[in-house]
C-alpha cells in the first residue's frame, strides 16, 4: 500500500474516531444519568410506599371479610354441639360490595362434613376443600384463605370453642378483579424496579458496549472505505509515478493501461500515453533526421571531392587526344574509342555529384499556407491520364512546403510509373484523420519484396540500375521534417500503395528550431 | 437493550460438608453461607423468585463423575400473604413466615445420592464434588425485563397509533439488541465444594 494511500486511510479512521471516544463518554453518561431517573432511592421508596399501600389495603379487605362472617355469626349462636344449625339468613351480610363479590356461604361440622350450602351474589361450583379446617392453630377461632390465582378468598369460623368446635362456617368470596389488577401492577412494577437495580451498573455498561461496537462497525466501514477510495485516487498516481520513471529510463515504449475512466485521472492517464507517444515519435524523428544530416554531410563533402578533379581529367584527357598526330591510325582510334569511355563516365561522375550535391544541399523548408488540392490538381494536369484523384472530402488549407511536397508526390509518381510498365493509371487518395491528411499513392507494379521494404528509405538503396537511391530517402525526409510520417505497403506483382500523413496544425514557427537543431540548416 | 449479566452474590460459599452412607445412597448434607446478601434479599422480598441449583457428584480422583444428581430449590416470597415459599424436589413444599426460618434451612441442606454398587469399587478412592448455582434474575425475569425496556416509550396514543401504522418502526434498543444479544444465561453466582478422597467401605462403616 502506498503512503498517500495509508495517509488517506489514517484520517478516515482519525475521523471516526475522534468523534467516537467523546461521544462514547457522552452516551455513557446520558445513559447512566437517564437511567438513574428512574432507578433511585426516591423511585424506589415511593414504590415501595405504594406496596405498602396496597398491601395494608389488601390486610384491611380480607379483614372485613372475616368481620362480615363475624357479625353474620354474631345473629346467631351455634354452641350446642349437637344442633344443626338452620342456614342463616344472610341478609345481615356486611360486606364492601364495591370490593368484595359474595359467593357461597358453607355450614360444614366438625369433622368437615358439609351440613348446609347458601348461594349469595354470585355463586360457583368451587366448592371448599375440607383440609383448610387442619390449618387452624391451636386457640385459634378465625381464619382467611386467599387464593389470588382464581380470585377466591374463604373466611372461616370455628363455631364453638376452640377445645370442642361444633363446626366451621365458611364464606367464600372474591374481589373486585380490578383491585386484584391494580395490586399485581403495583407488585409487578415494584419487580421490575428490583431487577434493574441489579442492572443498574451492567445495563449502562452494555449499552456503551452496543454503541462502541456501532461504533467499530462504522469504522470498519470507513476504513474500508478509506481502502476502495484510497486505492481508485493513488492507482493513477503510482501508475504515473511508474511510468515517469520509465520514460526517465529512456524506455518510450512503455505505455500505462487505460483507466477505462473518464474522470481527471483516466485523462491524466490517456495524456500520460499520448505524451509518450509523442515522445518516442519525435526521438525516432530526431535519430533519423540526424542521420540524414549527417548523410548530407558526406554527400556534400563527397560531391566536391569528387566534382574538384573531374574538370583537369576532362581537360587533360580532350588535349591527349588533341594532341596525338595520328602516325598510327589504329592507335589513334583507340585513342577516341578510350576517350569516349573515359568521357562518359566523367558524365556519370557529374551526374552523382550531381545528386549528392542536391542532396546535401536540399532548400530548408518554406512553411506557407497551401492548398493541398490545389497542388495534386496540378501534379494531376501534369500527368494527364496516369495519375487519378480521389478527393471525398473537402481538403482544408495548411502549413506545408509547396515545393517540397510537390517533390514527393514526383518522386512517387515516378517511382510508380516505372514500377508499371503496363501503364495503369496511378490512384492518388485523401483522407482527413482527427488532425492529420493522409494521402495514398497506389500503383499496380511488380510490388516490392518484403526484405526490401525496410530499406527502400535508406539513401543510396536502390533496386534500379543507375539509380543513386535518394529519391525516397529525400522523400522521407521531406515528410520527417514536416513531423509526417510516410510508410509503404505492398504486394509482389499486385502493386504498391506508399502512405503519407502530414499534420493540418503545423504553423511556420514549430518547425524553425527543430530545423536547424537536426540539419544544421 | 442488553440484559443484564454478571455475578452478584460473590461471597456465597458452601462448607462444613458431612458425608454419610448407607447401602443404597450417600447422605449429604452441606451449608450455604451468604446466601441472602442486600441484593438478593431484597430481590427476594420484592417477590422476584430465586432459584438455587445443587449439582452433587461422585468423582473419582481424576475428576471423573461415576454418579450424578441435580437439584432444584425455588425460593418464592408472596409479598401479599407474608410468606415464604420453598419449592423442593419431588413437589415438595416448606413454607414459613420468618426469614430466619429460610436462612436456617439453608444452613442445613440435606440430599441424598443414590448407590449403584455395581458401578463403584470397594478399594477405590472417591470424592463428592457440590456444584451450588443461585439465579437471581431468571430467565423469565429477563424476557420480562427486556420487554418493559423494549416499550417503555409506548404511550397510550402511540399504542392507538400503532393500530393504524403500517408497522414500520424504527426501535433502536431492538437494533442494539441484534448485534449484541447473545447473553442468555440469568444473572447468578456459581460455587463448589469438595470433599476429601474416601473409600466406599469408609464411609459406610461410619
Amino acid at each position: 500500500m502506498s503512503r498517500l494511500q495509508n495517509k488517506i486511510i489514517a484520517v478516515l479512521i482519525l475521523a471516526v474516531l475522534l468523534p467516537l471516544l467523546p461521544l462514547s463518554l457522552l452516551v455513557y453518561q446520558l445513559v447512566n444519568q437517564s437511567y438513574r431517573v428512574g432507578v433511585n432511592p426516591q423511585v424506589a421508596q415511593a414504590l415501595k410506599a405504594g406496596l405498602a399501600f396496597s398491601k395494608a389495603q389488601y390486610d384491611l379487605e380480607r379483614q372485613e371479610l372475616s368481620q362480615a362472617l363475624e357479625a353474620l355469626l354474631s345473629h346467631r349462636k351455634f354452641h350446642h354441639p349437637g344442633q344443626i344449625p338452620a342456614p342463616l339468613d344472610t341478609a345481615g351480610l356486611a360486606l364492601h360490595n364495591r370490593f368484595w363479590i359474595p359467593r357461597e356461604l358453607f355450614y360444614f361440622d366438625a369433622q368437615g362434613r358439609l351440613l348446609w350450602k347458601r348461594s349469595l351474589q354470585e355463586p360457583d361450583s368451587t366448592g371448599v376443600d375440607p383440609r383448610v379446617f387442619q390449618e387452624f392453630r391451636p386457640g385459634q377461632l378465625r381464619l382467611v384463605v386467599s387464593d389470588r390465582y382464581h380470585n377466591r378468598f374463604l373466611a372461616v369460623r370455628r363455631v364453638g370453642t376452640s377445645s370442642k368446635p361444633s363446626g366451621f362456617l365458611v364464606l367464600s368470596a372474591s374481589m373486585n378483579p380490578k383491585f386484584l389488577q391494580q395490586a399485581n401492577q403495583i407488585l409487578q412494577v415494584h419487580q421490575v424496579y428490583q431487577s434493574l437495580n441489579l442492572s443498574r451498573h451492567s445495563i449502562p455498561q452494555r449499552f456503551l458496549i452496543a454503541f462502541v461496537a456501532l461504533g467499530l462497525v462504522f469504522l470498519l466501514l470507513a476504513v474500508m472505505a478509506g481502502i476502495w477510495i484510497s486505492a481508485r485516487i493513488t492507482a493513477p498516481f503510482s501508475m504515473l509515478a511508474r511510468g515517469t520513471e520509465e520514460i526517465g529510463k529512456g524506455n518510450l515504449d512503455y505505455r500505462l493501461p487505460d483507466l477505462k475512466r473518464k474522470d481527471e485521472a483516466g485523462q491524466l492517464v490517456r495524456h500520460f500515453n499520448q505524451m509518450a507517444q509523442a515522445l518516442q515519435e519525435n526521438q525516432r524523428r530526431l535519430i533519423y533526421l540526424e542521420k540524414m544530416a549527417l548523410w548530407q554531410q558526406i554527400a556534400s563533402k563527397l560531391a566536391h571531392e569528387i566534382k574538384n578533379p573531374l574538370t583537369p581529367i576532362q581537360l587533360t584527357l580532350q588535349q591527349l587526344v588533341d594532341q596525338y598526330d595520328n602516325r598510327n591510325p589504329e592507335y589513334a582510334q583507340l585513342l577516341q574509342e578510350c576517350s569516349q569511355i573515359i568521357q562518359e563516365e566523367i558524365g556519370s561522375l557529374r551526374r552523382l555529384v550531381h545528386e549528392f550535391s542536391e542532396f546535401g544541399r536540399l532548400p530548408k523548408l518554406n512553411l506557407q499556407e497551401n492548398d493541398l488540392r490545389e497542388l495534386l490538381n496540378e501534379l494531376q494536369t501534369l500527368y494527364s491520364q496516369r495519375v487519378q484523384l480521389v478527393v471525398t472530402q473537402p481538403l482544408p488549407r495548411f502549413y506545408f512546403d509547396h515545393d517540397g511536397i510537390r517533390r514527393v508526390f514526383i518522386n512517387l509518381i515516378e517511382n510508380a510509373l516505372q514500377a508499371d510498365p503496363g501503364g495503369h493509371p496511378i490512384l492518388i487518395e485523401t483522407k482527413i484523420l482527427d488532425n492529420r491528411v493522409r494521402i495514398s499513392v497506389q500503383d499496380r507494379g511488380t510490388g516490392i519484396p518484403a526484405e526490401n521494404r525496410s530499406k527502400i528509405f535508406e539513401p543510396y538503396f536502390s533496386t534500379r540500375k543507375g539509380g543513386m537511391g535518394l529519391g525516397l530517402a529525400i522523400t522521407r525526409m521531406i515528410v520527417e521534417e514536416h513531423q509526417g510520417h510516410i510508410w509503404v505497403e505492398s504486394q509482389l506483382n499486385r502493386g504498391t500503395t506508399f502512405f503519407i500523413e502530414l499534420p493540418l496544425n503545423l504553423s511556420s514557427k514549430e518547425t524553425d528550431g527543430e530545423q536547424n537543431e537536426n540539419t544544421g540548416r | 437493550m442488553i440484559l443484564p449479566s454478571g455475578t452478584i452474590a460473590r461471597d456465597f460459599t458452601l462448607s462444613d460438608l458431612h458425608l454419610s452412607g448407607s447401602p443404597d445412597e450417600i447422605t449429604v448434607r452441606f451449608a450455604c453461607r451468604n446466601l441472602f446478601l442486600p441484593p438478593i434479599k431484597k430481590s427476594l422480598l420484592a417477590g422476584l423468585p430465586v432459584l438455587a441449583e445443587f449439582n452433587l457428584q461422585l468423582i473419582d480422583l481424576k475428576n471423573q463423575p461415576v454418579l450424578e444428581r441435580r437439584f432444584t430449590v425455588k425460593i418464592h416470597y408472596d409479598v401479599w400473604e407474608e410468606l415464604f415459599s420453598l419449592q423442593l424436589p419431588e413437589d415438595r413444599t416448606a413454607t414459613w413466615k420468618d426469614f430466619s426460618r429460610l436462612d436456617q434451612w439453608f444452613r442445613a441442606v440435606q440430599f441424598s445420592l443414590p448407590l449403584n454398587r455395581t458401578d463403584l469399587s470397594e478399594k477405590a478412592f472417591y470424592r463428592v464434588r457440590i456444584s451450588a448455582r443461585v439465579v437471581v434474575l431468571t430467565r423469565q425475569q429477563k424476557e420480562e425485563l427486556k420487554w418493559w425496556m423494549q416499550n417503555s416509550e409506548t404511550t397510550e396514543e402511540e399504542t392507538a397509533a400503532q393500530e393504524r401504522s403500517t408497522g414500520f418502526r424504527l426501535n433502536l434498543n431492538r437494533i442494539i439488541q441484534l448485534f449484541l444479544e447473545k447473553e442468555k444465561k440469568p444473572v447468578e453466582s456459581v460455587s463448589q465444594l469438595v470433599s476429601p478422597p474416601f473409600k466406599m467401605d469408609e464411609l459406610l462403616s461410619q
